[in-house]
Parts: C-alpha cells; sequence; structure tokens
C-alpha cells in the first residue's frame, strides 16, 4: 500500500461516498449508520498503517498534479502530527457513526442525509490536517465550516438550530479569511504555500511582515477553536444533535485551530509576539470558559464552556512552549478528545433516555444505568485529573511545565499559572456536579416519569473512550512509545517524553491535591447554596449581541440593494458621470500636467474665433441649456434644449458646412416631433415636472452640479483639442481627392457613400435594426380589435382628420413641393450640398406635415405602403452598389459611373454612388416616418387610456398589462 | 458547401484571409436563412425553427470546435483572426447554441414560437463575433451597437408581460448611455491619436498620453472604460443587471449572463492587449477598484435576493468582478484564467438558468420559494442545480473553484493582494445567497397540489451534459487549459 492510497481511502473515499449514502439512507432509515459506518474504519486503518511506516522525521509530500499549466498541485504532508489527528478524527468517526446509530432512532428523518454529511464532514476534516499547500488547506478548512453548518442546522424546524448554524458559518468562515490573508502573506513572505517547503525552511519569525501573517492565521485558528472572543459560538453550536457535538464540537472541528497553532509552531515560536499572542487569548479562555462552564445549568453547555476552556489550555502549551519543541501535546490533545468525547456520549444517551437537559432536573440515574455511571465516573475522573487516567497524568505535567514559566515568560507566565490552576479548581467542581447532580441522590420525579432504558450498544463507544482513558492512564509507556513514534521535528523536543504512572511526591502533586480539595470546597459550597447563583450574565451573552449585528448587516444589505438597482437611473447616471469627470480631474494635477493644461486652454481660447455673431449664437446655445435646468415641465424643456439644437445649426453655416448644417435642423425637427409624442403619452401631472419637497430639490442641485461638471470637463478637452492643429488632419486629403477619386465635388457626401461607404452601409443596418427594437418596445400596445386604429375611432379622436379643407389641400400640395425638392437634394448631393440622409429627412417631413393635415388613418390609407418596408427595401438597395462588384471579382462597394447624354437635359453622370444613397434616402425616410407613425397613431389611442393606466401602475410590476391578444405583432 | 468553407479552418499562419472564410458571415446567411424560413417556409420547418436553429449552433460549435486554426486577417486588418478571437466565438456559438435549447422547451408562452426569437441570437453572436475579431474602433463600435440593439429586442421579447418590456427599455437607456460614452471616447483618442486603427493606436498612445494632450487622452480611455464597464455590468455600471436579468425570458438571460458577458470581456481583452498595451498599466488600478466594488456590489446586494433571476443579475455583476481581477492582473496568466473562468461561469450559469427555464411555469414562478422541496419533487434535478450553483460559489472540485483559484493567484501574483482580500469577502457572502435555493429544494416540502414536473429527455441531456462539463472542467482542466495556453500564446 502506497501512501497515496493511504490518502485515496482516507480523503477521497468518504468524499465520494457522500452521494450514494445519502441516497441509500432514503430507503434504510437508521440502519444508513451501517452503511457510513465502513469508511470511516477504512480511513483509520489506511491512517494506522501510514503511521506504522512513518517513524518520526518530516514526513513526505504525496498527492498529483492538479492544473500543471498554473503549478497548482494536490498534494498531502504525511507526517506525525498529520498522522495523529488523522487518527483521532477517523478514530472518533468510526465511533460516532455507531453512536449515531442508536442515537438517531425512529424519531427523526434524513438519516441518509445525516450520514452524508457526516462523512463529508470527516473528509474535508482530514484533508485539512492532511493537506500540503496552505491554500489546501484552507478550502478543507472552509468545507469543514460548510459541513458544521450542515449538521448544525439538521434539525432545520428549530429554530435555535438555525440560528446556531448561520453563527458557527458566520464565525468561522469569517475568521478563516483571515486566516486566507495570512497565507497570502506567507506566500509572499515565503515564496511557497506548502508546508513541507516552508517546515524545511525554517523559522519565518525574522521575515519582515511575519508578524501580520502570523497574527492573520492565528486569528483563523482562534475563531476555528472558539477562542476569546469568539467563544460564544461553540455553545449555540450544541443545538445540534448530540453525536455533532461529541465528533465536530469537542473531539475534532474545534481542534483544527490546535492543528493550525501546532503547524505553524516551528515557523513563528520565536517570533516575540507568538506567546504574547497565542498565551494572552488562550489563557483568557482558560479562564473565561470554566467560569461560564460553571454558571451554566445545561449538561450539553457545560461541556461545551468547558470544551472552550481546555481548547484555550492546549492552545495556550504551544504559546509557552520552548523554542526546542514541546514534549507532551499528544497526551493533552488525547486525554481531552477521550473524556470529552465520552462526557458528550453520556449526556446524548441521558438525553435520549430521559428527553431532559438541565442538570437541575436529573438526579439518581445510578440505579437505572450502573453502565451508565461507571462510564461516566470515569470520564469526570479524567476530566478532574484522578491518578489512574490520563487526566493525572496530563495534570501533573502541564503543572509542571507551568509552574516554571513565570521564570521564563515574566507576567505571561504568572497568567499562565493563575489561569491553569484556577481553571483546574473550577473544573473539579464541576465534574463532581455532573456526576453527583446526575447520578447521586435522590431520583427526580421528571427521570422516573420519562425515564425510556437504553440500548446497550449505545454505550459501547463511551465505554471504548473511557477504556482508552484508563489503560493509557494506568500503562503511560505505551503511550509515550507511540508519542515518540509520531514525533515531528521543529514541533516536538527530540528527546523521548517520559510518562510514568506514578511520578514520584513532587511539587506538582503536592499543588494538585490542593487544587482538588479546593475544587471540592467550591463545589460544596455550590451544593449549598444550590446553585442558585448559576446564572451567566447578560453581559457575557454576545452572542445575542452578534445575532442582532447580523440582522442588522441583512438590513443594511437590503438598502445598498436598493440603491444599486435601477429603480434610480437618474441617481446612477451622476454616479457613472461624476466618477468619469473624478478620474480625468484627478489624473491631471498629480501628472503635474497643470501648468500645460492651462496653457493649452489658453492657446486653445486663443484660437476660437471671438466675432460677435458667434458669441451671440454660443450665448443663445447656452441660455437655451439654462432654460432646460431651469424649466419644470417637460414640453417646456424639451421646446427650451431644442432651440439649442436649432441654434447650433448656425454654427455649421458659419463654418461653411452646409450639409452638416442642413442636417442637424432635420435632425432637430424630427426629433422634436418625435419626443413632443413620447410626452403626450405620459400623464399631465409628470408633464408639469417634478413635484418640490427638499429631497427633490437636493436632487435637481445633484443633477445640476454632475451635469456642469460634466459641461466643464467637455469644454476643457474641446479647448485642449483645438489648441494646436493636428498634425495630420484627414480633412484636407478627402477635399483633395473627392473630384479625382470619388467623381463628386461634396466631400461630405462623398465620404459618406464613397471613401467610408461600409461604415454608412453598417450604419444603415443599425438603423434599420433599431427601427425593429424600438417597433419591439412600442407596439405592444394595441387596441380591442387588434388595432391602434379602432381604439382611436372608438375615442373620438380625429382619425378622419379636420375639417379644413384648404388645409388639407395646402398640404397635400406642399407635399408634392418637400418630395421634389428631396428629389433634387439627392440628385446633386454627390456634387453639392444635399445627399440620401437629407433628403430622407426632409421627405420623412413631409410626410409629418401631410399626417396633420389628414389625420392617421387617412395618411395610412392614402400610402397603402408601410413606411418600415420601406426601410427594409433601402437597405437592399444600398447593398446592391455594395455587392455587385463581388460578383464581377473586384472589391466590395467599388464605384462605376457612367456618363449619359440624355437629350433635353444634357450630359448627366450617374454611377453606383447614387443608387447606394438613394438606398440611404430610403431608409432615412422609412424609418423615420415609421417611427413617427407610431407613435403618433398609438399616442393619439394612449391619451384615452391614461386614466385607466395610473391607475394599473399601482399594481404589482409583473401582472400584464396586455388588454388584447397576447404576443402580437406585426405592421401599424 | 458554405458552412464548410466559410468557417476559416483553410486560414493558415500569418496570411490574409480572404473574406467569405469569415465564419460571421456564414453565421448572419444562417440567420437570415432561419428568419425567411420561420416567416415563409414550409410549415415543417415553421414548427421547428427553434430545433433547427440549436442543431445549426450544434454544427458550427463542433466546425468551431474541431476545424478553426487562428492566424490571418481580413479587410485590410479590420478584421482579426487570431487566438483570442477564436476562443472567444467558440464561447459565443457555445452561449447560443444552449440559448436556443433552451429555447425547444421554452415555457414563456407563445413567444417561444416567434421566429424572431430564434433568429436574433445569430444575429448577436455575429455581433459578439465580430467585437472580439475588431481590429479598428469602427468595427468595434458597430458590432457592438448591433449587439446591444439585438439583445434588447429579445430582452423584451416577452411584450405581454411588464417586466419583460421594462428590462428592454432599461437596456435601451443603459445601451444609448453606454454607446454615447464609446463614442465621446473613440472621437477623444481619434483627436489625439489620428488613428483608428488598434495597431496603428498601440503604438501612439503611450506618448500621447504623456503629452500635452494627456487629459484628453485619458478622458477618452475613461469613457471606452466605462462603455465596456456597462457591458460587462461592472460596478458602477452594473444598475441595469438584476433588471434585465430578472425581465427576460430565461433563455436571454442565460444568453445574456453568458454570451454578452463573454463578448464584453472580448472587447476589455482586445483593448488591453491591443491599443490600450502601451498604457495598460495606468489603466490596471482602475480595473482593480472595479473589481473590487463590483465584487462588494454584487455579492452583497446579492444576499437580499428572493428572485432567482434577480439573483443571478446580482451574483452575476460580482462574478464580472472576479474576471476584473484577472484582467487587473495584466499577466498572461490572467488571461488564461479570465477564459477559463468565463467557460466555467457559462457552464454553471447555465445549468442554473437554464434548469429554471425548463421549469419555471411548473414551479410557478422563479422565486425562491418556487424551489421549495424540489428534492422530493425530482431529485435528480434538484441535485443538478445544487452543482451548479456550488460551482457558481466556488466549491471544489468543480470548475468555479477552479476558475476562481486561477484568477485569484493571477491578481495575488500581480501584487493585488488586497483585492483578493476582497474577492474573500465576496466568496463568504457567496456562499450564503448560493446556499439559500438549496435549503429551498431540500429542506423545505413542496406545495401540497405540486403538479408533477415534467421535463422531457433532450432536455435534461442537455443540463447533465453542462452539469458534466463543470465537473469535467473542475477536476480535469489540463486538456482545456492547454488549448487556451496554446491559443493565447502570441497575445
Amino acid at each position: 500500500m502506497s501512501l497515496e492510497l493511504v490518502i485515496l481511502l482516507s480523503v477521497f473515499l468518504p468524499l465520494v461516498a457522500a452521494g450514494p449514502v445519502a441516497w441509500m439512507g432514503r430507503g434504510l432509515g437508521a440502519r444508513a449508520a451501517w452503511v457510513a459506518l465502513p469508511f470511516p474504519v477504512i480511513a483509520f486503518l489506511a491512517l494506522a498503517w501510514a503511521a506504522a511506516a512513518l517513524g518520526g522525521g518530516a514526513g513526505p509530500a504525496v498527492g498529483w498534479p492538479w492544473v500543471p499549466t498554473l503549478g497548482v498541485e494536490l498534494k498531502f504532508l504525511v507526517d506525525g502530527l498529520s498522522v495523529f489527528f488523522g487518527l483521532i478524527v477517523s478514530g472518533v468517526g468510526a465511533l460516532v457513526v455507531i453512536y449515531s446509530a442508536f442515537y438517531l432512532d425512529g424519531h427523526y428523518a434524513h438519516h441518509g442525509r445525516f450520514y452524508a454529511y457526516l462523512l463529508l464532514f470527516m473528509a474535508s476534516m482530514l484533508g485539512a490536517v492532511l493537506a500540503d499547500n496552505l491554500l489546501a488547506l484552507f478550502v478543507f478548512w472552509e468545507m469543514t465550516g460548510i459541513a458544521s453548518f450542515l449538521l448544525i442546522g439538521f434539525l432545520h424546524g428549530e429554530e435555535g438550530s438555525r440560528r446556531g448554524a448561520r453563527m458557527a458559518l458566520l464565525v468561522t468562515a469569517g475568521t478563516g479569511l483571515a486566516m486566507l490573508a495570512g497565507i497570502i502573506l506567507i506566500g509572499q513572505i515565503a515564496g511557497t504555500a506548502s508546508l513541507r517547503e516552508l517546515l524545511a525552511g525554517g523559522g519565518l519569525a525574522g521575515r519582515p511582515m511575519a508578524g501580520a501573517a502570523m497574527a492573520l492565521l492565528l486569528l483563523g485558528a482562534f475563531g476555528k477553536s472558539a477562542q476569546f472572543p469568539f467563544h460564544f459560538w461553540l455553545p449555540n453550536a450544541m443545538a445540534a444533535p448530540t453525536p455533532v457535538s461529541a465528533y465536530l464540537h469537542s473531539a475534532t472541528m474545534v481542534k483544527l485551530g490546535v492543528y493550525l497553532v501546532a503547524r505553524v509552531f516551528p515557523l513563528f515560536n520565536e517570533h516575540a509576539a507568538w506567546s504574547v499572542l497565542v498565551g494572552t487569548v488562550a489563557f483568557a479562555t482558560l479562564i473565561v470558559g470554566s467560569v461560564l462552564a460553571l454558571l451554566s445549568n445545561e449538561l450539553k453547555a457545560i461541556l461545551a464552556f468547558s470544551t472552550v476552556s481546555q481548547l484555550g489550555l492546549l492552545i495556550g502549551y504551544y504559546g509557552l512552549g520552548p523554542s526546542g519543541g514541546v514534549s507532551y501535546d499528544y497526551l493533552h490533545i488525547l486525554n481531552h478528545v477521550c473524556y470529552k468525547g465520552a462526557l458528550f456520549m453520556v449526556a446524548g444517551a441521558i438525553y435520549h433516555a430521559t428527553h431532559l437537559k438541565d442538570v437541575r432536573e436529573l438526579g439518581g440515574l445510578w440505579r437505572r444505568s450502573r453502565w451508565l455511571g461507571v462510564v461516566t465516573a470515569v470520564a469526570c475522573a479524567a476530566m478532574l485529573g484522578m491518578p489512574g487516567t490520563t487526566g493525572f497524568l496530563s495534570k501533573e505535567l502541564m503543572f509542571k511545565e507551568i509552574f516554571v514559566s513565570p521564570r521564563a515568560h515574566g507576567p505571561l507566565g504568572i497568567l499562565a499559572v493563575v489561569a491553569v490552576v484556577g481553571s483546574t479548581l473550577i473544573k473539579v467542581a464541576f465534574s463532581i456536579r455532573i456526576f453527583q447532580g446526575v447520578f447521586l441522590g435522590r431520583e427526580s420525579e421528571a427521570v422516573a416519569r420519562g425515564w425510556r432504558g437504553l440500548p446497550w450498544m449505545m454505550l459501547l463507544p463511551p465505554t471504548i473512550l473511557a477504556a482508552g482513558l484508563v489503560v493509557l492512564g494506568v500503562a503511560p509507556e505505551l503511550l509515550a512509545a507511540a508519542m515518540h513514534w509520531l514525533n515531528v521535528p521543529g514541533l516536538h523536543a527530540p528527546d523521548a517524553p517520559v510518562l510514568h504512572l506514578w511520578h514520584g511526591v513532587t511539587a506538582e502533586l503536592l499543588a494538585s491535591i490542593a487544587v482538588v480539595a479546593s475544587g471540592l470546597a467550591l463545589w460544596w459550597w455550590g451544593r449549598v447554596t444550590g446553585w442558585r447563583w448559576a446564572r451567566i450574565p447578560a453581559a457575557f451573552r454576545w452572542d445575542e449581541g452578534f445575532d442582532a449585528a447580523v440582522d442588522r448587516f441583512g438590513g443594511w444589505c437590503g438598502r445598498v440593494t436598493r440603491l444599486s438597482g435601477a429603480e434610480s437611473p437618474r441617481l446612477w447616471l451622476g454616479v457613472v458621470i461624476g466618477a468619469v469627470v473624478l478620474a480625468v480631474c484627478l489624473g491631471a494635477p498629480w501628472a503635474g500636467e497643470a501648468e500645460g493644461l492651462v496653457r493649452r486652454i489658453a492657446a486653445g481660447a486663443a484660437a476660437q474665433d471671438w466675432d460677435a455673431l458667434r458669441v451671440g449664437v454660443a450665448a443663445i446655445v447656452a441660455l437655451g441649456a439654462i432654460g432646460a435646468a431651469v424649466l419644470r415641465s417637460w414640453p417646456a424643456q424639451l421646446i427650451s434644449l431644442s432651440t439649442s439644437g436649432f441654434i447650433s445649426t448656425l454654427y455649421f453655416a458659419l463654418y461653411h458646412a452646409p450639409d452638416l448644417a442642413l442636417t442637424q435642423i432635420l435632425v432637430e425637427t424630427v426629433t422634436l416631433v418625435l419626443v413632443l409624442y413620447l410626452l403626450a403619452r405620459f400623464p399631465r401631472s409628470a408633464q408639469e415636472g417634478e413635484d418640490g419637497g427638499a429631497g427633490r430639490a437636493f436632487g435637481r442641485w445633484w443633477r445640476l452640479g454632475v451635469a456642469a461638471a460634466f459641461g466643464t470637463m467637455m469644454a476643457v478637452v474641446g479647448l485642449v483639442m483645438t489648441s494646436a492643429p493636428h498634425a495630420d488632419p484627414v480633412g484636407p486629403w478627402y477635399v483633395a481627392h473627392t473630384v479625382p477619386l470619388a467623381e463628386g465635388a461634396n466631400a461630405v457626401n462623398t465620404i459618406l457613400v464613397d471613401f467610408r461607404a461600409l461604415d454608412t452601409l453598417g450604419e444603415i443596418s443599425v438603423l434599420v435594426v433599431a427601427m425593429l427594437g424600438c417597433l419591439g418596445l412600442l407596439m405592444r400596445r394595441r387596441g380591442p380589435g387588434g388595432d391602434g386604429g379602432v381604439v382611436v375611432e372608438a375615442v373620438g379622436v380625429q382619425a378622419g382628420g379636420p375639417e379644413s379643407m384648404i388645409l388639407v389641400m395646402v398640404a397635400r400640395l406642399v407635399f408634392f413641393v418637400l418630395n421634389a425638392f428631396a428629389i433634387y437634394l439627392l440628385w446633386r448631393g454627390h456634387n453639392a450640398p444635399g445627399g440620401g440622409f437629407i433628403a430622407g429627412l426632409v421627405s420623412a417631413i413631409s410626410l409629418v406635415m401631410l399626417s396633420l393635415a389628414l389625420g392617421w388613418e387617412e395618411l395610412h390609407r392614402v400610402l397603402r405602403f408601410d413606411p418600415g418596408r420601406l426601410a427594409v427595401w433601402g437597405l437592399a438597395v444600398a447593398a446592391l452598389p455594395a455587392a455587385a462588384p463581388m460578383v464581377l471579382g473586384r472589391p466590395m462597394l467599388e464605384q462605376y459611373m457612367w456618363s449619359l447624354a440624355i437629350w433635353p437635359i444634357g450630359k448627366l453622370h450617374v454611377g453606383t454612388p447614387l443608387v447606394f444613397d438613394v438606398g440611404v434616402f430610403l431608409v432615412v425616410v422609412g424609418i423615420a416616418s415609421k417611427m413617427l407613425f407610431v407613435l403618433g397613431k398609438s399616442t393619439c389611442g394612449f391619451r384615452a387610456l391614461v386614466g385607466e393606466e395610473e391607475a394599473r401602475y399601482a399594481s404589482p410590476a409583473d401582472e400584464p398589462i396586455e388588454r388584447a391578444r397576447p404576443g402580437g405583432g406585426g405592421g401599424a | 458547401m458554405i458552412v464548410g468553407l466559410s468557417c476559416g479552418m483553410l486560414a493558415s499562419s500569418g496570411c490574409t484571409m480572404p473574406w467569405w472564410q469569415i465564419p460571421e458571415l456564414c453565421w448572419l446567411l444562417l440567420g437570415t436563412v432561419l428568419l425567411l424560413g420561420g416567416c415563409w417556409g414550409p410549415e415543417t420547418l415553421r414548427s421547428r425553427v427553434a430545433g433547427v436553429s440549436a442543431a445549426l449552433f450544434g454544427l458550427m460549435l463542433v466546425l468551431a470546435l474541431f476545424f478553426w486554426a487562428p492566424g490571418g486577417e481580413a479587410f485590410g486588418g479590420f478584421y482579426r483572426w487570431d487566438g483570442l478571437s477564436i476562443l472567444f466565438k467558440r464561447l459565443f456559438l457555445f452561449g447560443g447554441f444552449i440559448a436556443s435549447w433552451m429555447m425547444l422547451r421554452s415555457p414563456d408562452g407563445p413567444v417561444a414560437h416567434r421566429v424572431e426569437y430564434v433568429a436574433l441570437p445569430w444575429f448577436a453572436v455575429v455581433a459578439m463575433g465580430l467585437m472580439a475579431s475588431a481590429g479598428d474602433f469602427a468595427v468595434l463600435f458597430v458590432s457592438l451597437e448591433t449587439l446591444t440593439i439585438t439583445s434588447y429586442i429579445l430582452v423584451s421579447m416577452e411584450r405581454d408581460r411588464g417586466t419583460s418590456l421594462e428590462a428592454g427599455v432599461k437596456y435601451l437607456v443603459m445601451g444609448g448611455l453606454s454607446a454615447a460614452f464609446l463614442v465621446y471616447g473613440i472621437a477623444l483618442l481619434y483627436g489625439s491619436c489620428g488613428t483608428l486603427r488598434f495597431d496603428e493606436m498601440a503604438g501612439r498612445l503611450p506618448g500621447a498620453l504623456a503629452g500635452d494632450m494627456g487629459p484628453v487622452v485619458r478622458a477618452g480611455l475613461l469613457c471606452v472604460m466605462v462603455a465596456v464597464g456597462f457591458k460587462v455590468a461592472a460596478a458602477p455600471f452594473q444598475w441595469w443587471a438584476p433588471d434585465v436579468y430578472q425581465g427576460a425570458p430565461v433563455p436571454i438571460t442565460g444568453f445574456l449572463a453568458v454570451a454578452s458577458k463573454a463578448a464584453g470581456f472580448a472587447v476589455l481583452l482586445r483593448l488591453l492587449w491591443g491599443p490600450f498595451g502601451g498604457v495598460r498599466d495606468t489603466l490596471a488600478p482602475m480595473v482593480a477598484w472595479l473589481a473590487a466594488a463590483s465584487i462588494l456590489v454584487g455579492n452583497l446586494g446579492a444576499l437580499s435576493q428572493r428572485n432567482l433571476k434577480r439573483l443571478m443579475g446580482y451574483s452575476g455583476i460580482g462574478h464580472a468582478g472576479y474576471l476584473l481581477m484577472g484582467v487587473a492582473a495584466g499577466s498572461a496568466a490572467g488571461v488564461e484564467a479570465v477564459v477559463y473562468y468565463l467557460a466555467g461561469y457559462a457552464v454553471a450559469a447555465l445549468v442554473v438558468l437554464g434548469l429554471l427555464g425548463g421549469l419555471v411555469d411548473r414551479l410557478g414562478g422563479a422565486e425562491m420559494r418556487h424551489l421549495n422541496g424540489l428534492a422530493k419533487r425530482e431529485p435528480g434535478l434538484a441535485w443538478l442545480m445544487l452543482v451548479g450553483l456550488a460551482s457558481l460559489a466556488g466549491l471544489p472540485p468543480l470548475a468555479g473553484f477552479l476558475g476562481k483559484w486561477m484568477v485569484f493567484a493571477a491578481a495575488f501574483q500581480a501584487g493585488l493582494a488586497w483585492l483578493v482580500i476582497v474577492a474573500g469577502v465576496g466568496v463568504v457572502a457567496s456562499l450564503y445567497y448560493y446556499l439559500a435555493p438549496v435549503r429551498n429544494m431540500f429542506f423545505e416540502s413542496p406545495p401540497p397540489d405540486a403538479p408533477p414536473l415534467e421535463l422531457d429527455l433532450p432536455f435534461r441531456t442537455c443540463v447533465s451534459i453542462l452539469m458534466g462539463l463543470a465537473i469535467i472542467l473542475g477536476i480535469a482542466p489540463g486538456p482545456f487549459m492547454a488549448t487556451i495556453g496554446r491559443l493565447l500564446a502570441g497575445l
């Protein structure tokens, strides 16, 4: 058997088995335990084999490459420490599974799931103690947290379970994050995250940042091992079924912190802060835990707080460890695992038999179950350190080492002595209290009423643990040999540990006799006073404070979410634009550009033409913008804004750009009409503008500020851009080549239809797609008859057009004139201001005008075609000259020109650019008029529905607003 | 024939690619054929148009996976045919394939049989493909706009549902805003560099940024980055995402979450390893901050969500943050990690959204409570969902875990340890909200009058394959990573 196989059997087999166990459990019920049992047993045997093969020394790292390209490997470090913990995890795991088989009887549901979680936990736990890479350790570490979450919350019907599960997960996962940060720091300091390489490389204490890495790692360990101030989660985790408490929360998971401290002991124990940090926290925990245990009355709570305190002892032992290594850590750990595991199982058995948890309600169980009494007596004896148990050895050796610590550590040593002696004293008191309170005395009424008997197999696991306490306590040489066998260099002192049943009459023995006597006195006093004072003061109920904080955090997250939702895009627009402005502005002065920037702005300002006409035009544009900001009602804002747009036209004209001017004025017109139509769809109250109120006013100022900042930024950018003429402007090239290459005098047009015709083709395609998209959004509202027109007639809107005959006639006349003009613009576009875009806009405006005169219905009837289709056909026409040359094997969009002599007009230059321009014209006219039609038509029908609509807005958003055929599309 | 010819397999390294080999042309043609065939074709085709579309996507994907070789360019450098674009095009095709497979059994009422619903993803994939291949800002802008417009039609496809329309309008507003930023940015960059070509700009940009025009260049760069930030839904440009994800039909939500996000990252990588390559170190801190903000906003926002689609929206913001970490790392490892992460995210997100899409009508909605007792009603589906959520949460040994690992490692190696810690906070928060639906599925009891969940075999197969991919990518990423490394070698 190779070590790889050991890893496979111990870590991965249970992980894989968890699924099938859960599945089989559905049919098997409580018998699922027997399906799960082989896995911890196999893991234990495999690890025992590994332990036998090991024989001391730095263990090998075995594993497999995972992502070779990244150098990520899945390696496991098999040495004394990891195997020792692995044996505990799998051994206790096997016992707990047997125990659970009887504890979780028919009263519980989901047995399969329970054992699956248990296997999942065991696998992650073994992975955590065996992992070589610290990151892998972190992953397994968090997996144990998740498994613990699932197990604590197993009885998820109970509020306490859910609360405890959440608290445990948050505390351990949160501190685990600190550990991750520490791991990352270590990786940075040492250049590797592999434990084997780290340990081989020696201590890190001298490196910079080692203190921070150590503190972060320890934070993770403290959280996991419920050290002060994180001690509060462990008692709440006791809401789990008792086998879980016995396994996770006393024997194994909470020992992970101990494991980590032991693991990094060789790396950090030379650091000045190591003993201070570890010692202070651990011994404080020792005191706090034991005092709280004394003040508790529930059996499991006493055991939980005593676990907290003992974890402090185990961690503190490493804190005071000499640099040469510690000697007896395995003894202390094994001792605690055995007696605490046994006691938890006893507590579970008592609960199973009586459904009682409180020591004060119990009593006289000795007569009911002697066996249980003997097991408890042995475990309690080990806890208080009676000779003949490992507890005695543990206590004596601890005293021996601690009594010399004031010399080595000063005040910390004194704290250690006080904490260890004091907690042992208290431990004696509550050990006796447990045994006496539960087993001796008169049988209480509750016990007599509720006793249900105990299956003997359930008592087997605690008996095995108790037997271990006694056997190893009587024959400590066995233990010493095993400890020497599993010795880890760096962590452990090189000389073999010496364990004897009897060390002779020493100072420690006398001290412990005194401590036991005082403990007895404390217990006696408690008995005399009836433990009336045993109540945890509110100031120590940190768990409640934690819960409240978590709940508040939930509320805070909700608020953040509401803010980050799309409910207020205006706010977010401000944030986005503000961020951009800030990022641009912040960069400038730091880069030492301020001076150059000012110079640039000045140069840019100087480069502008400052004549009266231009300044006047600019002033009107600015006035329009200010009006939009100051005015309240939407239509007024819109008109004010479009004033700016219209006046901008003058600017183009001043700079001799007639094409741009024409386009601008036409686009402005069409847009204005479109948006006015849109505005008409809103209720009048909305159109009047937002109402007052302090918050609204603030919003206005905020938006105004953001807008002004962005405008200023763009102005500066514009000035900087114009401050220096570009070295290589493209404009002159086009002007020079427009006639020779494109055979057209209007450079703007030749760029559109010739030089950059591919872009234009793309643009008009996007336009057509955009039209389809807008239709998708707009054409949802259909009248009852399936057509908007019916609504129009039904509500008596002017479907038939106005009465005035003159208006109709004039409109028709103007329509033809305008379209003739449009065709003229289209024709001359190649050589003079005009072209497809401009002509299309003119034509679209003529249609709008006609619609105003005739009404939408009439216009639709007269036109007999769908403008939307016109746009699509336009695209096809434009694609024709683009694609035709390719058929002839020429480049796409190559142009051909012909001179035709047509009498009486004379010579005509026509060519493929004109065809292309016609396509553009059709697309523009089609899209513009389609949008106007759809908006105008639906708005007429819409008005009447507004009142009804407002009522609808109050209903939930998800409710369909559709009032007719669902999903209807098609032309308007 | 045209399919075989136009899939780019004949292109060899370093040569000019004939335009007819551009796969986008083939896709465009197929989309058009589907559209026209679905409108006027024989009845047999019209009723099966979604199936035909899915089959064609599958065929294209197979061609893309097995026959494409990088190298060459077309249209005089406007179109780049390199490893990066090939990787992303495969991802887009994959997204389109799964989305159209989901449409096969889309419960979204009459919409499912609308032909444009089926055909538009093709046009979207064409636009994405062009985005990934763009070698010029003009191509980039036009393709980005095409994608945005196509997307909002798709989002608002369920026009009888208020939220769908609302989502469409919000997407439209977002699209307009981001287009404005993009055009502004392009104009400023053009003004200061005098070119729109990526390769030419790469040489001129560092000089321009250092010169007197520095503020202008910086404003331009920022505006372009903002536009990309909108596309990938990074905070603070994320506000549209939750509403759009929730409102859109489920297949489209999946498509957006996977393909559209990937397209955004394709552009980001293309820009940062192309025209902006010389100023990448200037932009990297900004990307890192965006990543941190996205991780926090996305993951903390998701904590209080009760609707699964909305949850995916918020968590998608968080995932964008993790992806940005890889970009911010600025290393080859970071880019590889981003591609791997995207693939892993795509698979897992499609498992969750796919199941949701298949079940939403039977469950009665996409709220968490609708999942109550799914494990009792359909244990298989509940486990599929669990694997998908676990991969999204980044639990080992799934793809999501390895992706996070690689991204974090890349960021860490680039000295962004603080960002890794922020990401750790996000991961813990995400465990909480990804486990919440699990609790509903496994711990709660189903409603008493729950109808049976009928899910046909092809659909189950599809989702199961996706789940298998999530596991295989996580356990044996070797070949996949090798492909990524080979295709990105020249970056």
